[in-house]
């Protein structure tokens, strides 16, 4: 081998380690500043969630809209604990939520969530509720198949005034029911959710629907066995429901043929919710965290309205039975279990017109009201 | 094995010369590194404080939207006014249910809260001095505390009487 060779030999080896080098610090600082990224969308993410769980500690009504990169969201609801918003793998990205009661999927990929709250249907001012979910998420309300007139007139008025809740930006349709819909494919979205809204008619126990639910949903034959990203929620109203009184009934849901569970819903804001969540164990965790919410409120009302029965500057301190027996009631029946005679069992929404009265009377009087 | 080492005194020079370069361009990215590290250390307490006055900013939005404290007329809060009774029966709560302290310790993180009464001059109906805790979740240790002081109306149903009181929030690190 020749003098030069050797000298050229070296040079070439220092250029590849310098190159090397170079190469090896620019990945890194790309990397780097990804990840940097990365921490940073999900403390962004993570903030806005939890402002928005803030401002739903209050009976407000709002709406909210984050674009931010695309990216995989879980939510864990814990009965007893913190419940937790989980934006990917990075522990910057975990929003706890102390107590405040969230409807939200039990995982999202997009790159856009809506959030909204409405206040807790109670008389009093006490909080809200808040809904996460977003445009990717497909929801397909089908209209009422009922056989009479009067069945489907009720059950479509009930399917516009709970799709009329979700916000415009939500991907909502509204489709005639036929089973060839079913095939539907994502087509872009995370995932479809099926709505189906009909009446218990002859009051049959839930159990019977669960095992039987292709008598409810006639015609969906095969469709029941796609596993690709779909929910279908069957909504079965109670059959003494009219616009006037409480939206009640049952919510099953069912991926798969094989995979069903149903949660009973009070209320409105808890249909929504369980449309939101998809999954009766979410549901039913997010409706403990109300009902605790309640519980709480009750029990400061009661000990203040007993207060104000003793010491109040009121002449009409009567006035204030009925309220400490109300408030003593939704507590002893919001309980982790509840507290109350199961043979005499409490109607809070009986209560909650009690207290609305009272508190009326109170206005009247001018004595300090309740709320 | 002697004869290779034993270079002519052209490529010694070149030799010399890459050797020259890679020391300046190792010593190049060690300044640089030092100033990084240098940079980040220099950023950390400003993150600290940062982070100590966003979760005191937290806490203060928190307290303004909380039905417990709330004074309320015809349905409708005031998010400038606590209701001195409600304050009262929370304290008495929480004070007897370790489950719903936690919670709210959750929601609070760790705090001390208090309030003062400014006007009406007099003591507290119940403690005898013109102030009470609200909430307490002082940690056993921490090594700062930023503090908030928030004035408000206060109500005192009880006499259907309005006061003037301040909130002061401490948020331990």
């Amino acid at each position: 081998m020749k003098r030069g060779a050797i000298s050229l030999g070296f040079n070439w080896i220092f250029v590849i380690i310098a190159g090397v080098l170079v190469l090896t610090t620019v990945i890194n600082i790309v990397m780097k500043q990804k990840d940097v990224n990365d921490v940073q969308n999900a403390y962004k993410i993570k903030t806005a969630i939890g402002n928005q769980v803030r401002e739903g500690l209050s009976p407000t009504e709002s709406f909210k809209e984050i674009h931010i990169p695309e990216s995989t969201f879980s939510f864990v609801c814990s009965n007893s604990g913190v419940s937790q918003f989980r934006v990917g793998d990075d522990q910057q990205g975990i929003q706890d939520i102390p107590f405040a009661p969230v409807f939200a999927p039990r995982s999202l990929k997009t790159d856009e969530l809506l959030m909204w709250s409405k206040p807790f249907a109670t008389p009093f001012p006490m909080g809200s509720v808040l809904y996460i979910t977003s445009p990717d998420v497909r929801y397909v309300f089908f209209e009422n198949y009922d056989n009479t007139d009067e069945w489907k007139l009720k059950g479509n008025q009930v399917l516009y005034q709970i799709m009329n809740r979700f916000p415009e930006t939500a991907k909502t349709s509204l489709t005639p029911f036929t089973p060839e819909i079913l095939s539907i494919k994502p087509q872009g979205y995370d995932r479809n959710v099926f709505i189906f809204i009909s009446f218990n008619y002859n009051g049959e126990p839930i159990d019977s629907y669960m095992t039987n639910m292709e008598a409810v949903l006639p015609n969906v034959g095969s469709s029941w066995n796609n596993r690709d990203k779909r929910t279908y929620v069957l909504v079965l109203i109670d059959r003494d429901y009219n616009p006037s009184s409480r939206l009640e009934g049952y919510v099953i849901f069912t991926h798969f043929l094989s995979d069903r569970s149903y949660v009973k819903f009070r209320g409105e804001n808890e249909l929504i919710g369980a449309i939101v969540s998809e999954d009766a164990e979410i549901f039913d965790c997010t409706v403990k965290k109300t009902r605790r919410r309640l519980n709480t409120f009750a029990r400061i009302m009661k000990i203040r309205s007993e207060n104000l029965k003793s010491e109040g500057p009121c002449s009409y301190d009567y006035l204030y039975t009925v309220p400490i027996a109300s408030f003593g009631n939704i507590a002893d029946a919001t309980a982790d279990p509840p507290t109350y005679n199961p043979n005499n069992p409490i109607d809070i929404f009986q209560e909650y017109r009690r207290l609305d009265i009272a508190n009326q009377d109170l206005f009247r009087t001018s004595c300090p009201q309740l709320y | 094995m002697t004869k290779y080492l034993h270079l002519p005194a052209k490529a010694q020079l070149q030799m010399g010369e890459t050797i020259a370069i890679v020391l300046i361009v190792v010593v190049l990215v060690v300044i640089s590194l030092v100033f990084f590290v240098n940079q980040q250390s220099t950023n950390i307490p400003q993150e600290v404080q940062k982070t100590q006055t966003k979760s005191l900013e937290a806490t203060v939005v928190t307290l303004s939207s909380m039905a417990e404290f709330l004074c309320s007329q015809n349905g409708s809060l005031d998010a400038s006014c606590y209701d001195y009774q409600k304050v009262l029966s929370f304290t008495e709560i929480i004070g007897d249910d370790t489950e719903l302290y936690l919670l709210y310790s959750e929601l609070f993180g760790p705090v001390l809260i208090n309030l003062t009464l400014v006007y009406p001059d007099e003591v507290f109906d119940l403690t005898e001095k013109n102030w009470m805790i609200v909430f307490d979740s002082t940690p056993s240790g921490y090594s700062q505390i930023v503090r908030a002081n928030v004035p408000i109306a206060i109500y005192f149903p009880t006499r259907d009487e309005m006061g003037f009181a301040v909130v002061t929030i401490d948020v331990f690190t």
